[in-house]
């Protein structure tokens, strides 16, 4: 061989050519000494690699670590709910509750719209708390948007009347902005879903009645907002 | 891959043997899942001294400390999906390598600096032969370019094949041995006098 194999020589090094190149570059090797030191060069260097050793950081880094962990929970990806008595962990895609909130800003101004233009007449409202705020594990919702704060069972029915009314009206709504209140409830009701599974491990914590209170006023705003909606098409 | 630290899984044992043991970071993992600060800060003194020697030699000594608690909040958010499988040296080995080769590239977008730079090689003081000074590979590994650096870390370093780093930096293997050899001929220009 004539050429110098120079661009082979990695390979050569890591036994990675096959039987024929090995054979052309070693014979190459046995008369060209300066391909030979290249050869004894690039080993030192991959042995070198080899031998680097790891050390620790010059300063502890754990400290700005736990900080960071401290605010971020669980991940960037998920809202990490922890119950605050254990470590069971009740997470909600962002994705998810952005989408419902979305959903409210965008029907709380629709509503406010049509109610501007229309008497209330028809509208749901939410049924008078019959306990104090701050009531949880009881089966009554504390929210910590303002609103009044529902028993489960008021909570059903409010839906169930709201829903009763959408089944009637929800045709004079148009399709695409319906399917886009199908697809929003669906997701608050995915996360009411996960709410309430997390606190039949934990029914008395804080957080999640009070997470549980404020996705379900959620669901009773969009439902309020669809039927004003269909109303205001009559 | 291979189960364990490819190529540097002696010095990972070795390292660990000290501060952590496989079933006690297994453990530390899961309890650190739970949400448990104190294990997770127990598997961060096992492994911070060899998640930040990859750091330092995959983007430098100026960026390792802040890589190095990036990579410890990355694997604290994705604990969840640590199943045990592998060691856990081996997991946030792992989490390291996808989180610094995925930094790298979004700052491609930011910055002129690309594997052609060589005339930064020439900025580098001559060094004496490897096997004197680890630190001085070290150094000689910050003149390299980025790409060329890559391979040459985790195919030398660290002890991955070219077909695993051709799937991790998203090349072919064909580039992936070109950019080694072309690294190991400028550490050569440094080391080997």
């Amino acid at each position: 061989m004539n050429a110098h194999p120079t661009e082979t020589l990695s390979e050569y090094v890591d036994d990675e050519l096959t039987r024929a190149e090995r054979g052309r570059v070693e014979a190459h090797l046995a008369t060209c000494a300066e391909c030979a030191g290249l050869v004894a060069d690039l080993r030192a260097v991959v042995a070198a690699a080899g031998e680097v050793a790891d050390a620790p950081p010059a300063t502890d880094l754990w400290p700005g670590i736990a900080r960071r962990i401290a605010e971020r929970g669980r991940g960037p990806e998920v809202v990490a709910l922890e119950s605050r008595r254990g470590p069971r962990r009740l997470t909600l895609s962002i994705s998810q509750l952005v989408a419902a909130s979305l959903a409210v800003a965008l029907l709380s101004a629709a509503a406010v719209w049509t109610a501007l233009r229309e008497p209330e007449t028809g509208v749901v409202r939410a049924p008078e708390a019959t306990a104090p705020a701050g009531t949880v594990g009881t089966g009554r919702l504390v929210s910590d948007t303002g609103a009044e704060p529902l028993a489960f069972a008021e909570y059903e029915a409010a839906v169930a009347e709201l829903e009763r009314i959408l089944d009637e009206m929800g045709d004079r709504i148009d399709p695409a902005t319906r399917s886009a209140f199908d697809e929003n409830l669906a997701i608050i009701d995915g996360a009411i879903r996960q709410t309430r599974r997390a606190l039949e491990s934990d029914p008395d914590d804080v957080y999640l009645n009070t997470h549980l209170a404020n996705t379900m006023q959620r669901k009773i705003d969009v439902l309020q907002g669809a039927t004003r909606l269909a109303r205001a098409s009559i | 891959m291979q189960d364990g630290n490819p190529g540097r899984g002696g010095s990972l044992l070795a390292l660990s043997a000290d501060t952590s043991t496989p079933e006690g970071d297994l453990k530390d993992a899961r309890l650190a899942a739970g949400g448990d600060t104190r294990a997770f800060e127990r598997l961060y003194r096992g492994h911070a001294a060899r998640v930040h020697g990859l750091a330092r030699r995959m983007v430098g000594y100026q960026e390792a400390d802040e890589l190095t608690q990036d990579v410890f909040v990355r694997a604290w958010e994705k604990l969840d999906t640590f199943r045990g499988d592998a060691a856990f040296g081996t997991w946030i080995h792992r989490v390291a390598i996808n989180l610094m080769l995925a930094r790298q590239q979004s700052r491609k977008r930011d910055r002129q600096r690309f594997e052609d730079d060589d005339a930064r090689i020439g900025l580098a003081p001559v060094r004496p032969r490897p096997t004197e000074s680890k630190v001085d590979l070290e150094a000689a590994l910050e003149s390299l370019p980025e790409r060329a650096r890559r391979v040459f870390v985790l195919h030398d370093v660290e002890g991955y094949k070219h077909h695993e780093i051709a799937e991790m930096m998203e090349i072919t293997v064909g580039t992936s041995k070109s950019q080694l050899h072309r690294a190991r001929m400028l550490m050569r220009q440094q080391l080997v006098t």
